[in-house]
């Protein structure tokens, strides 16, 4: 039988659980935590969150039909949304819907 | 004597609840939206209920429980690209951390739960140090990330058995994870000091996409986006420095 994806999800919650237990077992107070350790929690988010949207659309053909059309445009919507209401849930259910029906359309 | 201590007890967890529960609806709303539609996908892929507690209860991460749905399958040499992804994407949390060190210093035997249950969406309700007047302490913290955990958790078990049990055209719903990273990449655009950690994400992982192809590219844009987060300087924080 296949354990992979058991191995996955302990693998991720042990990574995940020992970042966060790390600052409490090895720092007595903020101030002795080394700067570039929070420096780069800081800026590591944002880089990845931006590496996460590329994985997201890694499997979009753009040079045939139809031609990413559905993502540029629900895309756009989310963004527009979120931008100018910053309301996640609604942001995510509109995007979503707007590709979904893109797809029923094509 | 001792229900008259138990008494006692109770009330202050009962006071400490009165005031921790209102704080905690906001998260409550977006934790079972996102639970539930993480759990939505993961029924999609053919995992079920029990896979959705198992994860939403021990990973409790929701941007990487999002990322992991297309690795679960993916075979045991993905294991490695998977811990290490783990820890870039969830390398914030060490600063949250730090900086709950003093509040939860007297949490005792609670301190392990409540540093594994510091999420952004926990953190930013605890993050301000300081517990209403005449509240204790620690069932105040204890409640707001135990409440947390669990909206997140019910969330997730309503996703899979809604993915169970209606037979909708779903299809096209993994949109939704593409949505979520949109979401939070707007929601950084928002702060200045972001932008250019954003765009070298994009743009690494981008060409690492084109170069090593869709199979391949994420160990590359990782140790990319490392490097060029600790090499290249980032504009708007100069000319906030200068």
């Amino acid at each position: 039988m296949n354990n992979t994806p058991f191995s996955m999800i302990m693998v991720l919650s042990l990574t995940t659980a020992a970042l966060r237990l790390i600052p409490f077992i090895l720092f007595k107070d903020t101030e002795s935590a080394p700067k570039w350790i929070q420096q780069l929690g800081g800026k590591l988010a944002p880089a990845l969150m931006g590496m996460l949207v590329v994985y997201c659309l890694k499997g979009t053909a753009i040079l045939s039909r139809p031609f990413a059309i559905p993502e540029i445009t629900s895309i756009a919507l989310i963004v527009f949304l979120q931008w100018k209401k910053g309301n996640m849930l609604l942001s995510i259910s509109t995007g979503t819907l707007c590709y979904m029906a893109f797809l029923h359309i094509l | 004597m001792k229900s008259g201590q138990n008494h006692l007890h109770n009330s202050r967890f009962g006071e400490a609840l009165k005031v921790a529960f209102p704080k905690t609806i906001p998260v409550m709303t977006g934790y079972l939206f996102l639970g539930f539609s993480f759990a939505l996908l993961l029924s999609k892929q053919g995992y079920g209920l029990e896979w959705s507690l198992l994860m939403s209860g021990c990973i409790y991460a929701g941007s990487l429980q999002f990322a992991a749905l297309s690795w679960l399958s993916s075979g045991p040499d993905f294991l490695l690209t998977a811990a290490l992804m783990a820890f870039l994407i969830n390398a914030r949390h060490l600063m949250y951390g730090i900086s709950m060190i003093k509040p939860y210093k007297k949490m005792g035997h609670l301190k392990p739960y409540l540093a594994f249950a510091l999420t952004d969406e926990t953190y930013s309700l605890v993050c301000s140090g300081k517990v209403p007047e005449g509240i204790n302490e620690k069932s105040y913290y204890f409640i707001i990330s135990a409440l947390d955990h669990l909206y997140w958790i019910l969330g997730s078990a309503l996703g899979s058995l809604a993915g169970h049990w209606l037979s909708l055209d779903l299809q096209g719903i993994e949109f939704s994870m593409t949505a979520l990273f949109v979401v939070i990449v707007t929601e950084q655009w928002r702060n200045k000091q972001n932008r250019f950690g954003v765009m070298i994400g994009i743009e690494t992982s981008f060409i690492c996409l084109l170069l090593f192809g869709k199979s391949y590219f994420l160990i590359p844009s990782m140790i990319l986006i490392l490097f060029s987060l600790l090499i290249v300087k980032n504009p708007q924080e100069k000319e906030n420095n200068a």
